[in-house]
């Protein structure tokens, strides 16, 4: 039997390309290679939660504590650097951390069965109120070199867009080539189904958690970088960027679907528009309301198609 | 000779090319039930979701009380008097049984307040019509058995003054004291002059109720026949199209002799298995039958490890087993093909190819890799000798029909190895060439000494497949059969209802 070779991305990655004509038309400036890996640069963080949030998202559950998560994971970079922690060990615990943390996010849906969407909404205001404790509501300024992972450059690109395009890589074949990839899948597709066919459900949601957590401790990194400073309040608003990249990137709410280019692509498409409305030197206040009508009509598009499949 | 309530004359359908209905012909009198029977896919959804305006004919009239009426919607037939009472219940569950006997039109009182004791008054009579206790009007509909609510979708029927009442299998999901209310129940609207289209697979339902029968295959009235003139094999052999009939298919090859493969001591879960125990031996297919509620898919289930045994032991060549999670089964050499498709099989949106490898994927990594080369040559091995009808490995699961769905669940369960197989009613809702294949599977498993246990409810499936036949009535096993070719649907039904039977 054949395989057939289809494209999933390719509607939107089509939208993704007449969105940068449509920009680069009305300006020059933006196709210039100073432009473009600024663009990089800046939905570097956004596409790499948005990776760990698809994979939670693809078994079915949701979480809404990962930007604040990624907050308090810089702060935790910014007081270990303070305290003059080596930085390979600097870089380890605040990965451990941020995956115990949504570790625990994962056992409370499954174990416990908290609703993930109020599971990790708990643990959203914890995490922001840790932040604030820790750092009394002031930025935390600290010079340490573990910054180069979100301020150094290769040549003209950032670093933190190369770490971006490796996770994609390494995930994308991740969620194709693995038994925990393809059990994500499972679990999203039909909970009951996943567990009758011997695949521990449970234990794989909460895998799916830890992975984005480890992912969320790496941006806390990067974030951290970026300002080579700490603010307590970073990260706000993130987690709703990261799944609006994921929803644009074609991956059903419902579970089950989804693909990693695709998250890389609704990231894109989002940096675009932002990138757009700066150089265009539009209201940033509109860039919000575009952002809200991209959402919904890239949802739409694919319910029109649902829609169509079921008539 | 009874009224003529509506004439079906001529009617075609057809989707995007495919001919579901072609010419059908079809009369319904008043004070007559009238069953509409056919395999799986003859098109006798279609037809009656044309009868109650959810799709709208491509060819052809119908005629209603002498007059020519078509359907753009549904509530066009609901206003003549056709009401249709769909396989799933429609009842909102969180409401009061007259809620939803008079929903969306409820009585209100002068200040467009709900009229509680209109309403109560009014549901009274209808429910006493079905013969449900009075009392039962503001009960909350989910507090009710399944049948309970089976009789509420009737009374509602009834309360929009039906002339034409389609029920579609309205006794799959009932006991066999319930099926008996509700065929009575039939049989008392027919008597007060009620039309009633019956659609059932249950050819002695049917032959119970029914005045006529029509027959359906492959979109097209093929047989037209009053039930007192008519005899059942007759009736299935004009269903499938060829001579039908019953015999064992598969030589037993159970070795008796040997050590049991797997051993059931006094399994209880809750109250609803009740101290079970049994053997398997290698290469048996042992069949375990009983009314629906018997505790079967329970019993196999608290085997498998999807629910936690309140007591007893399971023990697989020796190895004790009992409380292992269902997803260290395979590894013990148990798979489970699970009742409910829709809901414990598929994997709706992935591929065929992901839904035949997800159980035995252990076997084909190496630290959590998967070797795909290999795992898509077992897979394909397993689409190619199950005969899986799929354009490619890469269909998504949710277009294949429920047959070809059912054969990839087996490929999954095949790709674990397993030594003994669980198929919890594997036939159910399948249509006859596809359940003959998934007969001939299961005796080729044995063959290659697979121990098979089955759950059917068909007494010609039992005998087309068992060795052995384990009857359950009210989770305790109350009978054990040898098959040897004798077994009557009297016996099985005598000890699945713990009839003493007399000598």
């Amino acid at each position: 039997m054949k395989k057939s070779l289809k494209i999933k991305e390719l509607p939107i990655f089509l939208v993704l390309m007449a969105g940068c004509l449509v920009v680069s038309i009305l300006t020059p400036y933006f196709l210039k290679a100073d432009n473009i890996f600024n663009v990089l640069r800046q939905i570097a963080v956004y596409a790499i939660l948005a990776v760990g949030e698809a994979l939670i998202i693809i078994t079915g559950e949701i979480d809404l504590s990962i930007g604040y998560l990624m907050g308090l994971s810089g702060v935790l970079v910014a007081l270990m650097a303070k305290a003059g922690l080596p930085v390979p060990l600097i870089f380890i615990l605040t990965l451990m951390f941020a995956t115990l943390v949504s570790g625990v996010s994962g056992v409370l849906v499954t174990r416990f069965g908290i609703n993930s969407f109020i599971a990790t909404l708990g643990i959203q205001n914890i995490c922001r109120g840790v932040s604030l404790l820790l750092t009394g509501g002031i930025t935390i300024m600290v010079n340490n070199p573990i910054a180069v992972l979100g301020s150094g450059y290769v040549g003209k690109m950032p670093i933190c867009s190369i770490i971006m395009l490796v996770v994609i890589v390494i995930f994308a074949w991740f969620v194709k080539r693995t038994q925990l990839g393809r059990n994500i899948f499972a679990v999203g597709s039909n909970f009951t189904a996943a567990k009758f066919s011997g695949v521990d459900a449970e234990v794989v949601k909460t895998k799916a958690f830890c992975i984005s957590g480890l992912l969320v401790g790496l941006c806390g990194i990067i974030s951290f970088g970026t300002l080579k400073a700490a603010d307590p309040t970073a990260g706000s608003g993130y987690e709703l960027d990261a799944i609006a990249a994921v929803v644009i990137g074609g991956t059903s709410m419902a579970g089950g679907e989804g693909t990693i280019v695709g998250v890389l692509i609704g990231a894109a498409i989002m940096g675009v528009l932002k990138n757009a409305f700066v150089l265009l030197k539009i209201s940033a206040y509109w860039q919000v309301i575009v952002l809200g009508v991209v959402i919904i009509a890239a949802v739409f598009m694919d319910s029109i198609k649902r829609l169509r499949a079921e008539k | 000779m009874k009224d003529l309530l509506m004439e079906v004359r001529n009617i075609s359908k057809s989707f995007s090319g495919v001919q579901a209905l072609k010419d059908v012909e079809f009369q319904i009198y008043s004070g007559e039930v009238h069953a509409l029977v056919g395999e799986n896919g003859a098109g006798k959804s279609t037809l009656m979701n044309i009868l109650s305006g959810v799709y709208q004919q491509t060819g052809g009239t119908m005629i209603w009380q002498g007059k020519e009426v078509s359907f753009q919607n549904t509530r066009e037939p609901k206003s003549l008097g056709i009401a249709m009472i769909h396989q799933e219940l429609s009842l909102a569950a969180d409401l009061s049984v007259m809620e939803n006997v008079y929903m969306g039109r409820l009585a209100k009182t002068s200040f467009h307040t709900i009229d509680y004791r209109k309403l109560k008054e009014d549901t009274v009579k209808y429910l006493r019509r079905v013969g449900l206790d009075e009392g039962l009007a503001e009960t909350k509909v989910k507090e009710l058995s399944v049948s309970q609510q089976q009789m509420v979708e009737i009374a509602r029927a009834l309360s929009l003054d039906a002339k034409l009442l389609i029920m579609d299998e309205p006794s799959a999901c009932l006991t066999q004291n319930e099926t008996k209310i509700l065929l009575d129940l039939i049989r008392e609207l027919r008597d007060q002059g009620v039309a009633i289209i019956y659609i059932s697979h249950r050819m002695d339902e049917v032959f119970e109720i029914a005045q006529r029968i029509t027959v359906l295959r492959d979109g097209c009235v093929v047989g037209n026949f009053m039930s007192d003139e008519v005899s059942v094999d007759q009736i299935l052999s004009t269903m499938v199209g060829r001579e039908y009939k019953v015999e064992k298919l598969h030589s037993c090859r159970a070795a008796y002799q040997d050590e049991p493969i797997l051993e059931v001591e006094k399994l209880w879960y809750k109250n609803i298995v009740k101290g079970v125990s049994f053997k398997l031996y290698p290469s048996e297919v042992l069949v375990i039958t009983g009314l629906v509620g018997a505790g079967r898919t329970e019993l196999v289930e608290t085997i498998f490890g999807c629910r936690k045994a309140t007591s007893g032991k399971v023990t697989i060549e020796g190895r004790n087993i009992t409380g292992v999670k269902a997803c260290k089964m395979t590894k013990e050499g148990l798979a489970l093909v699970p009742e409910g498709r829709k809901i414990k099989g598929i994997l709706p949106q992935m591929s065929v190819e992901d839904n035949t490898w997800i159980s035995a994927l252990s076997r084909f990594t190496r630290f959590g890799i998967i070797r795909t080369n290999d795992a898509a040559k077992e897979v394909e091995h397993q689409i190619n000798s199950l005969n899986v009808k799929t354009p490619s490995v890469e269909q998504l699961m949710k277009h294949l029909s429920g047959g070809n769905q059912q054969k990839v669940i087996l490929g999954r369960c095949l790709m674990c190895l397993p030594k003994i197989l669980i198929l919890d009613e594997p036939t159910n809702g399948i249509d006859v060439g596809a359940k003959q294949e998934i007969y001939k599977i299961i005796d080729d498993l044995s063959k290659q000494g697979i121990s098979v246990i089955c759950i059917s409810s068909e007494i010609a499936e039992v005998m087309q497949i068992a060795d052995r036949v384990l009857v359950m009535h009210e989770g305790s096993v109350t009978g054990e059969l040898i098959n040897d070719g004798h077994l009557s649907q009297d016996v099985i039904m005598q000890y699945a209802s713990n009839v003493k039977i007399q000598a």
